[in-house]
């Protein structure tokens, strides 16, 4: 007695279809797993079996053999449990063959009968409507809202495994849970709901420069004495960020699910992630890797802020694996076993102080370091590094007046109308050219939509010379001025977006003397 | 020369016997022994093969006697019982394995529990 049910598998952040076989015989009862399971995999055995006894269901006493083609990859996870348990049931005939046709299940099973969350459900829902013939798929009550972030697939989320074998009989139908009421401004509160710039005395440079990041997508780096406002700064531009395109969120939702972050309850991203890793950090844990490749932070900062606060704490390795993110978008993880790409366009922010004891550039403290001891901590960051980075800010200490003035400064709502309405132009010029911001230009497209005034270009080629630019930090200065342009609804990039699109790149020269 | 441990283990094994087909089980074996282990009754139960183990204890002080069937002693049963079934080419009978469980409190009532399909061949 055989049967076929389909489940599906994530590599990376794509699903790929998993066939359960069951075969349920003769000779000594055992109850096997094959199709190279991992322990999670493997263990499902006793969970499915449990299940179904806790369930009323009848339990073959027989020779089971569960093969999980295609045989060859690596399955991982406890999302087969569903399909094996429903594979059973069919091979021994207690619901009927014909009901598999066409249905993908997946879920884990609890000792009870109850059906519980996986991740991933989200780009299994995306391969599973690229089918043809239409599937209908089986999933865990809790992981609904996601798959139904997939318009058009027939989703039928159930509670327990009796309620996927009543719907199987055809005796009861599992219908997805009403959408919950279509709140426009429910992105919109959330986006207030974050730290208001408003509650930052001084720093106009710094908020400035955020604002051009937050308009163009750049990469920044705030270099200040501690206590200065670098990490404030840092955890208001969620609140300042254009709101998610409904694309951009089904690709970060995605590598979100596919790490279990999501919640039941908010299926897909309302806000660009915002991801602060702590400065132990490891690689793997940065750009992702694994047995079973999972997405590392730049992935999961994909469409948003990858903020690291203290840049130079960080281990050398760790920053140096963010260069091809920095650069393509995208991070390739290359193992002896499989290659994977997965996407990783965030934009950088990251803050440091200027030396070990953070006072070199206090007009009032005195530094302790000694000159060796701040070559060693600056070098940390390294040139490749730095030249990736577009705008980098001075984050000074406050003078008396401004702590203690009661002057709230401008409130987060009304630069964010400013970076929408920059975003929305930028989004209306690239259309054909599959990028969303400034940051995005190639270089042949640097060519066509950067055009810069007689006295900019001037200006410009003062700064390659005397400031010695590298090719990329030209390049990058020129997307800094577009967006400045762009936030002042200009067609043109005059003398003075150049000008101060080159001021925010000085910040090395003075510091790191490069 | 037979102890107190085998003979308790033989008073148990006639016990489970007559219980057994009091119960309908058909036995076809008593005591099978080959190289690889023993089993201690061979029968025949709703179109089933059955494997028996019994296990008698005089008190549950030490554990119930089902729970003496460790897994050391399941591996040694599921060799035999593979063993036996290649023996006679009948790999693709319907088998189980039974675990009579026999309480001999000394001077009490004996109680007798049989648990059905108690183990496979991962234990």
């Amino acid at each position: 007695m055989l049967s076929r049910v389909f489940s599906s598998a994530v590599f990376g952040i794509d699903a790929y279809p998993v066939e359960v076989e069951v075969d349920i015989g003769n000779g000594l009862p055992s109850f096997n797993i094959v199709g190279l399971p991992d322990t999670a995999c493997r263990e499902s055995a006793d969970r499915v079996r449990a299940a179904l006894k806790n369930s009323d269901l009848p339990f073959p006493s027989k020779k089971i053999t569960v093969n999980l083609a295609p045989a060859d990859l690596k399955k991982e996870g406890s999302a087969f449990d569903l399909a094996i348990a429903i594979g059973i049931l069919a091979a021994s005939e207690t619901i009927p063959k014909e009901a598999l046709a066409r249905r993908v299940f997946c879920g884990e099973l609890s000792l009870d009968g109850q059906l519980r969350g996986v991740p991933g459900i989200l780009p299994r829902a995306a391969h599973l409507l690229k089918q043809r013939g239409g599937r209908q798929f089986v999933i865990p009550w809790v992981n609904a809202g996601e798959a139904l972030c997939i318009k058009g697939l027939a989703v039928h989320p159930a509670q327990t495994l009796g309620q996927v074998v009543r719907f199987l009989r055809g005796e009861a139908p599992l219908d997805p849970p009403p959408p919950p009421p279509a709140d426009k401004s429910a992105a919109e509160s959330a986006a207030d709901s974050f730290l208001d710039f408003a509650d930052i005395k001084g720093q106009a440079h710094a908020k400035r420069g955020l604002e051009i990041a937050a308009a163009g997508g750049h990469n920044v780096l705030m270099i200040g004495p501690p206590g200065s406002g670098k990490t404030m700064l840092a955890k208001r531009i969620p609140g300042i960020l254009s709101s998610i395109t409904f694309e951009e969120a089904i690709e970060t939702t995605k590598i979100h699910s596919v790490s279990g972050f999501l919640s039941s309850r908010s299926a897909l991203l309302e806000m660009r992630p915002f991801r602060d890793p702590h400065h132990t950090i490891s690689d793997v844990a940065m750009v992702g890797g694994g047995a079973y490749p999972k997405p590392g932070e730049v992935s999961l900062a994909h469409h948003g802020v990858l903020f690291l606060d203290e840049l130079a704490e960080f281990r050398r390795n760790v920053l140096e694996v963010l260069r091809q993110p920095l650069e393509e978008g995208r991070v390739t993880i290359s193992r002896a076993s499989s290659t994977l790409t997965l996407p990783a366009r965030f934009m950088l922010i990251a803050a440091m102080n200027p030396c070990p004891c953070g006072y070199s550039t206090d007009p009032k403290k005195e530094c302790h370091c000694t000159a060796v001891q701040i070559k060693n901590y600056m070098s940390k960051v390294s040139g490749p590094l730095l030249d990736r980075i577009d705008i980098q800010l001075e984050v000074p200490c406050l003078k008396v007046g401004e702590i203690t003035s009661k002057a709230s400064g401008e409130p987060s709502a009304s630069i964010r109308e400013r970076v929408e309405r920059a975003r929305s132009l930028q989004r209306d010029r690239y259309k054909k050219e599959k990028i969303a911001s400034n940051a995005e230009l190639g270089p042949r497209q640097l060519e066509r939509f950067c055009r810069v005034s007689e006295e900019g270009e001037r200006l410009l080629r003062m700064a390659v010379q005397e400031l010695g630019f590298s090719a990329r930090a030209y390049h990058k200065s020129l997307k800094v001025a577009r967006t400045i342009a762009d936030l002042e609804q200009k067609a043109e990039i005059a003398a003075e977006h150049v000008s101060e699109a080159v001021h925010y790149r000085t910040l090395d020269k003075s510091i790191w003397g490069r | 020369m037979e102890g107190l441990a085998q003979t308790l283990g033989a008073v148990g094994e006639e016990l489970a016997f007559h219980y057994l087909i009091s119960k309908g089980y058909k036995v076809l074996l008593r005591n099978y022994v080959c190289a690889l282990g023993e089993v201690d009754l061979i029968a025949k139960e709703g179109g089933s093969l059955v494997f028996i183990e019994v296990k008698t204890r005089s008190t549950v002080a030490l554990g119930t006697p089902a729970e003496a069937v460790t897994f050391r002693k399941r591996h040694q049963i599921v060799k035999t019982a593979s063993y036996y079934l290649n023996r006679f080419g009948i790999r693709d009978r319907a088998c189980r394995f039974d675990v009579v469980s026999v309480l001999l409190p000394p001077g009490g009532e004996p109680s007798i529990e049989v648990i059905q399909d108690a183990f496979g061949e991962r234990g």
